[in-house]
């Protein structure tokens, strides 16, 4: 038996896919969070590349990057899990962008450079945890616990 | 109890095991090695009374330590601390999701300490991506 059309009806109104006077779904907002999770994740892909250019450029330290471009492609892989696009106004136009890290030629110099970057990333992630909910505020503790810990190993490279 | 003496308790417990620890070390080491084991020691038992003073401001009794402890099982001394620096580490997650911004910084803070001092007594990079975190904790919950 079809449908009656009050039925029909009834379901599209709570689907608010009716141009009635109905109170429309509530927008998503977005939190403050939304923006130092894109902040986060932009930083990540700016490490990435940096990696990727030192380990092209220096053969030798290829052994010395593995390990913590690993752990920033899962960084990413995670910080990217909890962001989920179209949650209030955030736009591609908005995310930010970070201009790549210039490759050092020298050997030195580009340890100088990772370990600075590795700095940098974990003292970013000390000023976030006080601005995003409490999962995410323990989950970038962590990943500035391993950026820390890779800025400190680098000084054995 | 609150979430935030909770986590500020699980805390102090792995200051007790690391101060307890650092004096198992101390005493396996000589030199420099042994002086940075002291060190370490003098910081952990500040940070426990650090943490024991804001367990009772805010209204708690403060975890006493136990007579003794089992300690991980390590291969060397330098082992044995970069452990018990990662027991601190792993202890601090309660509080980075605490509600107090000073506390979660306290916690960010204390595990990036952690970790500095154990790639420093263990001469290791970080073995996981995600330092003192479970993999539940990890990844985000299913939203419904």
């Amino acid at each position: 038996m079809p449908l009656s059309r009050r039925a029909v009806l009834g379901g599209a109104l709570a689907l608010g896919l009716t141009g009635c006077d109905e109170k429309a779904p509530e927008e998503l907002r977005a939190g403050p969070e939304v923006a130092i999770l894109l902040t986060a994740i932009a930083g990540e892909e700016q490490m990435i590349t940096l990696y990727e250019g030192v380990a092209a450029a220096h053969p030798g330290l290829s052994a010395s990057v593995a390990g913590p471009l690993e752990h920033h492609r899962e960084h990413l892989a995670q910080l990217r899990r909890h962001y989920l696009p179209g949650t209030g106004r955030a736009t591609p136009a908005q995310t930010p962008v970070l201009p790549p890290i210039p490759v050092p030629a020298g050997r030195a110099p580009a340890l100088t450079a990772l370990r600075a970057a590795e700095k940098m990333a974990a003292a970013a992630r000390i000023k976030d945890v006080t601005q995003v909910p409490p999962g995410l505020a323990q989950l970038f503790a962590s990943i500035g616990a391993c950026e820390a810990g890779h800025a400190q190993a680098l000084m054995y490279r | 109890m609150s979430p935030a003496i909770e986590a500020l308790q699980a805390l102090l417990a792995a200051e007790h095991r690391a101060v307890y620890g650092y004096g198992m070390v101390g005493a396996r080491l000589t030199g420099t090695p042994r002086t940075q084991a002291t060190a370490l020691w003098d910081a952990h038992r500040s940070r426990r009374d650090q943490i024991a003073t804001l367990i009772s401001d805010a209204g708690g009794e403060p975890a006493s330590p136990e007579a003794t402890y089992a300690l991980p099982a390590a291969r060397t001394p330098a082992l044995l601390a970069a452990a018990l620096e990662e027991g601190v580490l792993a202890a601090c997650v309660p509080l980075a999701g605490v509600r107090s911004a000073n506390l979660r910084r306290m916690a960010a803070q204390g595990m990036q300490e952690a970790m500095i001092r154990a790639v420093r007594w263990s001469r290791t990079a970080p073995a996981d991506a995600f330092p003192g975190l479970t993999p539940a904790e990890v990844a985000p919950a299913p939203t419904p």
